[in-house]
């Protein structure tokens, strides 16, 4: 069942139904009957691993909960009694007791999502590594299968872990609630990651039926999908030809492919998240927004606010923070200051947390070394940045440069976009060694007397019109994106005002260009939404 | 007031619906595109009266070029139709027959084999099934139709033609050719000229044509023989299964004869015009279109013979009513001043189309002069 498809359509629209229908107390039982039910038919007795972590985390957090409960308790017990130091005992082994749990809860969990995904990927590498010393042989073949989605509810899970650990939450005490918390339908696939607090109350709480809801719900799924149809399935068919064989293409070509993919993967990320918080919006469940017009942004830091934000912020918090402010890293910063200053020793240990952080969200993507290197070169280029900001500082200021002028912003604008890109090439080549040659061909082997030989892009099944259509949506896209970013508001919302005759127009104009321009029927075979292989 | 409001947003819902579901439709009919004789074919078909057609003739291309229904009214006097699809793999013919049977109940149907010599790709012409099964009526034969022909990952594109046809805005010539003719003839009520088209050129090459050589595989035989056995089960008495003449000699025409023992086996009748050029006194050099089609010249002989072939074995002819005579009378009648600037084309060496709709354009031109 596809998240664009008639059943899962219908599917939605027989949950909404029931669930508006369901005495409000108990509603969250037909989400969690949904969600299950839905995730049996798409990964069957794949369920187990899903069912693995809501039990091993529910009763880590119960356990953490009950150790903080009772030590609150043995310490007032003994307030009199206990001296000072006995009481910090106490309270540390009590501590570390919980903090054992967490780990635990934390290994099996990062343990099924590792060893599922990327069990090949390091088996591979041991038998290279052993092959350099005389011992040949083949990485084991274990046909292990990745369950669906199980990276973002794996995330979401171990979110919660640290968080009843670090006593930002309380646990929940319902394992059916929790449930619902792990596998709430419409995001469990693709995201966006949330965080527990933001969530679960939501998911708990009666929900009136809101029609204007409702409606602003579908209006945000019928924009997905217009991303995910008619933009991003089209384009990607040019993208797959160009980078199946990069070596038959000019360097025009690959960085057209690199062009078109950095609309392909926003068009259909973003249009598959529009589409999952649409329907959470018609459930009267608001999710976290995971994308800010990413390609505004004027700095590589500002685009991972933007983009992924769920992500970013699930490793902001629980890796790059816990790092920056851990003892060592703090050492080093002292370590640092007298030997290379005050600016050195506040940036470096921050820069490694942040590559560290970068590090993750590139494996978090996939098992290859091109993922490794993708993460690598946006916290390589962060890192670099922020050790040359005063240098640059300096450049500026002396050459009188007006940094909140509209052409240095736009300039700053392409330049992070430039950076961004150079990211995208680990993603869309095959190899590591592929991403440098296609890099290094983009930029001399680059003519644009190519572009008359467009015709080699034939065999993608695209014609012009095709092209047409892809370079409309975008333009499309982009002024949506400049109304956003000016007003600060959802064109839903604008919409919304204005009279029913204008907002029926605007929606059939919706309704009828997905239908007409989507990529989708038969031999069009559109492309599965591209994190949900994560 | 709070029940008011309720009221207001059931109601706009429902008109949203119901304007979303015209919409729909209507797009989905625009957007649907054939090719245009066998769209105006088709859709003319639905359109005759009931119960008035002698002849039901049901097959591919070779029997909208190479017959003319009108001419065979007027030289013969019984009413045919040629309910013909570009192309059409046999698989369809059953389908076709029931939607004849719905509507006429004739003294003949006739088949042209060719949809079961092409071999075994030619039953899932996706084009073919599409023009046929996108133009008939909802009805329990197009539903049995889509299940029994089409691989069940592909039926919804049937069910739901929109899935299929949306990418037809690309040749948007073709989806306002394709929507002129359904909503001429839909304004004019009926078929002028009985499923007839053409192109007015002479094929020169037909004499240095390769050979064909045709195919009866096992899976044609089974829905001949399927065929065979619903006209057996359905009652019908009179079948003719014919192979019309072709530029291109046959390379095993012995295969015509396994054809045709089959055909006998069931206690119908077979003719093969194939190779007979001489006797129906049609000239390779001047009366073929293509090496597959005879032109208006070839189409002209061949009607006069085979009406008179029909006539001779097969009591086709009827008493009709006065108003049944004068319909066909003015059918045949702007079908014979289409034909005849199709002859004069076809003598100044200008090549067109000539089909249903060319008879509405050409009334236009007179309508001017």
């Amino acid at each position: 069942m596809e998240l664009i498809s008639v059943q899962f359509a219908l599917f939605v629209a027989i949950a909404l139904i029931v669930y508006y229908l369901f005495p409000k107390k108990k509603q969250w039982i037909v989400l969690l009957a949904a969600s299950y039910i839905y995730y049996l038919l798409i990964c069957n007795k794949y369920i187990i691993y899903m069912m693995v972590t809501t039990v091993s985390t529910y009763l880590g957090a119960r356990a953490i909960d009950a150790l903080r409960i009772k030590q609150s308790e043995v310490v007032k017990a003994h307030k009199q009694e206990w001296s000072r130091e006995e009481r910090k005992s106490y309270k540390n082994k009590n501590l570390s007791k919980r903090r054992w749990i967490m780990i635990g809860v934390l290994l099996l969990n990062f343990g099924i999502l590792g060893f599922l995904k990327y069990f090949h990927f390091t088996a591979e590498i041991v038998v290279n590594f052993l092959g350099l010393f005389g011992f040949h042989g083949t990485a084991p073949d274990l046909g292990l299968l990745l369950p669906l989605g199980i990276s973002f509810y794996t995330f979401q899970t171990m979110g919660y872990i640290i968080d009843v650990y670090q006593e930002k939450v309380e646990a929940e005490h319902n394992i059916a609630k929790f449930a619902l918390f792990v596998s709430f339908f419409p995001q469990i696939i693709q995201g966006p990651i949330a965080m527990y607090d933001d969530l679960a109350h939501q998911l708990y709480e009666e929900h009136d039926f809101e029609y204007d809801r409702l409606k602003s719900g579908a209006l945000l799924v019928l924009w997905g999908m217009f991303k995910k149809m008619v933009i991003a399935d089209r384009a990607v068919k040019m993208i797959q030809l160009v980078t199946a064989d990069t070596t038959a293409f000019s360097g025009t070509f690959i960085l057209m492919a690199a062009l078109m993919y950095a609309l392909q993967l926003y068009a259909d990320f973003s249009g598959g998240i529009d589409i999952v918080r649409g329907i959470g919006e018609m459930f009267g469940i608001t999710m976290a927004e995971n994308f800010r017009r990413p390609y505004f942004s004027k700095s590589l830091t500002e685009y991972w606010h933007r983009w992924h934000i769920t992500l970013g912020n699930w490793v902001r918090n629980y890796v790059f923070y816990p790092l920056s402010i851990s003892k060592k890293f703090l050492d080093m910063g002292k370590w640092m200051k007298p030997r290379f200053g005050k600016h050195i020793s506040k940036v470096v240990p921050t820069s490694l947390a942040s590559l560290l952080t970068f590090l993750i969200i590139g494996i978090w993507h996939g098992a290859n070394s091109k993922y490794v290197a993708f993460g690598l070169w946006n916290g390589v280029v962060i890192m670099l940045i922020e050790l040359f900001r005063p240098v640059n500082d300096r450049i500026g200021d002396a050459l009188h440069i007006n940094r909140e002028g509209k052409f240095y912003q736009f300039i700053a604008m392409v330049w992070t976009f430039i950076l961004v890109l150079i990211g995208y090439y680990f993603d869309i080549a095959e190899s590591f060694s592929s991403a440098i040659d296609m890099l290094y061909r983009s930029v001399f082997d680059l003519h644009l007397s190519d572009l008359h030989a467009f015709d080699v892009l034939a065999p993608s099944g695209l014609d012009h019109w095709d092209y047409l259509v892809i370079l409309a949506g975008a333009i499309v896209i982009l002024i949506v994106s400049i109304i956003q970013e000016r007003s600060g508001r959802k064109i839903r919302d604008m919409l919304m005002e204005k009279k029913l005759r204008v907002q029926w127009a605007c929606i059939f104009v919706g309704i009828f260009a997905v239908i007409i321009f989507g990529f989708y029927g038969p031999g069009m075979d559109p492309a599965e939404f591209v994190y949900m292989q994560f | 007031m709070r029940e008011k409001k309720t009221k207001a947003r059931w109601k706009g819902i429902l008109a949203f619906t119901g304007i979303f579901l015209v919409l729909f439709l209507v797009v989905s009919d625009i957007m649907s595109v054939s090719d245009c004789t066998s769209l105006a074919n088709i859709r003319g078909f639905y359109m005759e009266p009931k119960n008035s057609l002698d002849v039901a003739m049901i097959g591919p291309s070779e029997f909208y070029a190479d017959y003319s229904a009108t001419q065979a009214w007027q030289e013969y006097g019984y009413t045919s139709y040629s309910l013909a699809v570009a192309g059409v793999p046999g698989n369809l013919y059953k389908s076709m027959l029931k939607e004849v049977q719905k509507r006429q109940s004739p003294k003949l149907v006739v088949f042209e084999v060719n949809g079961f010599l092409q071999g075994d790709d030619y039953f899932a012409r996706e084009g073919q099934l599409h023009t046929w099964l996108d133009n008939i009526p909802w009805s329990e034969n197009k539903i049995e139709t889509i299940k029994e022909m089409i691989p069940e990952n592909e039926q919804y594109s049937y069910f739901c033609k929109i899935a299929a046809a949306h990418n037809n805005w690309k040749d948007i010539g073709q989806v306002a050719n394709c929507t002129a003719i359904k909503a001429r003839m839909d304004l004019n009520g009926y078929s002028y000229t009985k499923g007839f088209g053409t192109y007015t050129k002479s094929c020169d090459n037909v004499r240095n044509s390769k050979e064909k050589k045709i195919q009866f595989t096992e899976k044609s035989q089974a829905y001949l023989s399927d065929l065979l056995q619903y006209c057996k089960d359905s009652g019908v008495e009179h079948v003719l299964f014919v192979r019309f003449p072709h530029g291109r000699k046959i390379k095993n025409p012995e295969v015509l004869n396994q054809v045709a023992d089959m055909v006998t086996s069931y206690g119908y009748d077979f003719l093969n015009l194939n190779d007979d050029l001489d006797e129906l006194g049609i000239d390779p050099d001047t009366d073929f279109y293509n090496v597959e089609h005879l032109n208006v010249k070839g189409m002209e002989k061949l009607t006069t013979y085979f009406g008179d072939y029909l006539c001779q074995n097969y009591d086709i002819k009827s008493d009709h009513s006065a108003k049944e005579v004068a319909y066909w009378n003015k059918c045949a009648e702007r079908t014979a001043s289409m034909m005849t600037e199709c002859q004069d084309d076809l003598a100044q060496g200008k090549v067109r189309r000539y089909f249903e709709l060319s008879v509405y354009l050409s009334r236009t031109k007179s309508a001017k002069k």
